[in-house]
């Protein structure tokens, strides 16, 4: 496998707020391989997408994408790319057909090629039917296909998928994600943004987790979750009027539990054995006096990864 | 260049596919025209809404006619209208009228009488109407109130007419009756005046007396018609609201995110701008167009010669386009860049005059005004529907590109400042 982008010692700092949003982040893409950075919002998946398409300058690093260097050859790297991004980049009062002609017609295509390349893409996207229907139209998940249309209509070498099922509901999310799954098997190389961690569980043939600019974990899901060793997650479900917060404190001293975490109504817990953790557990509750709805019992996910990693949920 | 041509292209059919744009660009423009020109001037022009004209009347002429004419002036019939001052001061006069105290001066020559019915036909002395003075009665007029002096022009003219036609008239009848011997010479200025005042009554084109039209600084060579003022006017207006609108795209692309989109394709900033700029442009030409078509076939104004009017109208909307550049590069948001387009559309309008006559403002104004593209399309078209050629507008069209270029390098730093 040969590696289509080359990402190296990237750093991007905001000025003047003197934000470092990307911080020495290093990674390769290979080709032909879906390669998600995860991590949650103001993790820096969307500033490093942005360097790597070229709307933002690194302040340092450089980053190669199919041999060219984003710094010094910025238009060279924009025709190897095609960019999904967030949010739903469309022009509403043109139809989908002439929102992909003027985008095709920006990528520098024409003619017969071009005409041919929307009809494939809205075929692919099943938009075909709606091909003369205004934008503005469009259901959420219409717009989301479209938008992604968009960013293939010049078959591009990578595609980038900045978080491309926000929003949307889980049919949409559902078609989506075969999609892309559709595309990589064609051969597409996708560079896939996104803080849901079952997207990245489903999608990823490789992870790079991503918290406050930094990569602090890369590897397949394997790799990564060989991270937090064979410990499984117990999630604990409370009463709406429950706080965790106390609860979970108590739990921090309970043998046998190794990470404890909270969100919203919710303590995650990271445990050897699920099994013999959850007696002590359940007692502690009671102690508490504090109602436990329901329990479950995870394999080692991407989410203890993270939770492993950083002392948080994903979702914090 | 096909990528700029192809962002412009799109920017003219999202404009063009908006309700709310259309209204905007083409609607309110023809019918706010068609209000104001039927509020001040009826549609067919003239000087509807006006009062107290101020008018001097300077009356060289001791005999009956001066006082006639001056007469004519103070009646009670004119008095809402004029705010006549009658001085035998003519230079006061003149110099009133050049400070802008009066819309018009008007002077009566001291043989007026005389040219009418001459001395000697008094005396019996039939030679004496060929040997009769030329009279020339001067209407000494404000260029900067042209409405007010066409009025006052007006009434000189309709009074010499009438005078005229009942002179001629009356003096070949009074020497007929003379050289007959059924007229006695004495009786012959008593007979000669009854006779013209009848025949004054009757519409005739015949002339001796002379009008003369005279103008302080400039002549304009049609009177004023407020429906050819205002569809060129209410057009210039709305063309600063729809550039405005088109320069604010260009922030609203970067909330829908159609703009970093763009950046993110194979595209310059350059050519993504040049695209904006055309397609502001372009739309502004496009409204400008059908407005001038639309008030010349439905409504017969006539906006002067197309040769003139093509290039006026180019000049006019780079020079919108200039400023709509610079409101969208220093605006922070697609809503600041709405409210100081609206702001700016309205004060430019007001400063320049789209809401009354132009000429009707201070001089301070008229020249604060000149740094609005308003003041100089609207100098531009009241030229040439006053009967001007290209010759008489190059100094609106070099104004306007002048101004187009310094705010397109104005506002190309700001964008290079901020989109580097």
């Amino acid at each position: 496998m040969t590696a289509i982008v080359q990402v190296q010692s990237l750093s991007k700092r905001y000025m003047p707020e003197n934000v470092l949003a990307v911080d020495d982040v290093s990674f390769e893409i290979q080709q032909g391989e879906i390669f998600s950075l995860l991590g949650p919002n103001g993790a820096g998946k969307t500033t490093t997408i942005s360097v790597l398409s070229c709307l933002l300058s690194p302040t340092a690093g450089d980053a190669f994408v199919a041999g060219h260097s984003v710094v010094r050859e910025p238009m060279a790297v924009k025709r190897a790319i095609g960019v999904v991004p967030q949010e739903i980049a469309l022009y509403n009062v043109l139809s989908a057909r002439e929102n992909l002609v003027f985008w095709g017609r920006m990528y520098g295509m024409g003619g017969r090629e071009l005409s041919r390349r929307v009809d494939e893409v809205l075929q692919q996207v099943g938009l075909a039917d709606r091909a003369k229907s205004r934008v503005g139209t469009f259901s959420g998940g219409m717009k989301r296909r479209l938008n992604i249309a968009v960013g293939l209509l010049h078959k591009p070498q990578i595609v980038y998928m900045d978080e491309p099922t926000v929003g949307i509901d889980p049919q949409s999310r559902r078609n989506i994600l075969d999609m892309v799954k559709e595309l990589n098997r064609e051969g597409m190389t996708v560079l896939y943004t996104t803080h849901y961690m079952e997207e990245a569980h489903e999608l990823s043939h490789r992870v790079g987790i991503m918290d406050h600019g930094r990569l602090i974990a890369l590897g397949t899901q394997k790799e990564l979750t060989r991270l937090v060793g064979e410990h499984e997650t117990l999630r604990l479900h409370l009463g709406e009027d429950q706080t965790p917060e106390p609860l979970a404190e108590a739990l921090r001293g309970v043998p046998g539990v190794i990470r404890v975490s909270t969100a919203d109504h919710e303590i995650v817990l990271i445990v050897p054995e699920a099994e013999d953790a959850l007696p002590p557990v359940i007692t502690k509750a009671n102690e508490l006096g504090v109602k436990v709805r329901s329990v479950d019992i995870q394999e080692p996910t991407l989410e203890a990864v993270f939770l492993h990693l950083t002392g948080r949920a994903l979702r914090d | 260049m096909r990528k700029i041509l192809n962002v412009a292209w799109k920017d003219l059919v999202t404009t063009f596919r908006d309700p709310t744009a259309l209204i905007i660009m083409l609607a309110a423009p023809y019918a706010l025209t068609l209000v104001m020109a039927f509020a001040f001037g009826g549609l067919s022009g003239g000087g509807g809404g006006l009062s107290g004209i101020p008018v001097f009347v300077v009356n060289h002429d001791s005999g009956e006619f001066g006082g006639y004419l001056q007469q004519t002036f103070q009646s009670p019939d004119l008095a809402d209208l004029l705010d006549v001052t009658v001085t035998a001061d003519e230079a006061a006069a003149r110099a009133a009228v050049d400070a802008n105290k009066a819309a018009a001066a008007v002077v009566i020559p001291a043989n007026l009488s005389d040219s009418i019915v001459p001395p000697g036909l008094a005396s019996g002395n039939p030679s004496a109407l060929a040997n009769r003075p030329q009279a020339v009665v001067e209407v000494y007029a404000n260029p900067d109130r042209p409405i007010s002096a066409g009025i006052v022009r007006g009434i000189v003219d309709q009074f010499l007419s009438r005078v005229s036609a009942g002179a001629a008239g009356g003096q070949v009848a009074v020497s007929q009756l003379i050289a007959s011997g059924l007229l006695a010479p004495q009786e012959a200025l008593t007979k000669g005046m009854e006779i013209g005042e009848r025949a004054a009554r009757q519409a005739t084109e015949t002339r001796l007396i002379a009008l003369k039209g005279e103008t302080a600084a400039q002549d304009p060579r049609a009177s004023f018609d407020w429906l050819t003022y205002m569809a060129p006017s209410m057009a210039i207006l709305f063309l600063m609201f729809t550039v405005s609108n088109g320069g604010k795209t260009l922030l609203a692309e970067r909330d829908w995110g159609t703009l970093p989109r763009l950046l993110t394709t194979p595209t310059s900033t350059f050519q993504v701008l040049g695209g904006k700029v055309c397609g502001i442009y372009l739309t502004g030409l496009a409204q400008m167009g059908i407005l001038l078509v639309a008030s010349r076939f439905m409504l017969g104004v006539k906006h002067g010669p197309f040769s003139a009017v093509v290039p006026v109208t180019l000049a006019l909307v780079a020079a919108a386009t200039g400023w709509a550049l610079v409101l969208a590069a220093y605006a922070r948001t697609a809503g600041q860049a709405n409210q100081m387009g609206t702001i700016l559309s309205l004060a430019f309008g007001g400063l320049a005059g789209n809401f009354f006559p132009r000429q009707a403002l201070p001089e301070w104004i008229r020249t604060v005004s000149l740094i609005t593209p308003n003041a100089w399309g609207l100098d531009a078209f009241n030229k040439l529907t006053a009967g001007g050629t290209l010759g008489d507008v190059l100094v609106p069209i070099v104004g306007l590109l002048a101004m187009a270029a310094v705010l397109f390098v104005a506002a190309s730093v700001i964008f290079r400042r901020q989109y580097a």
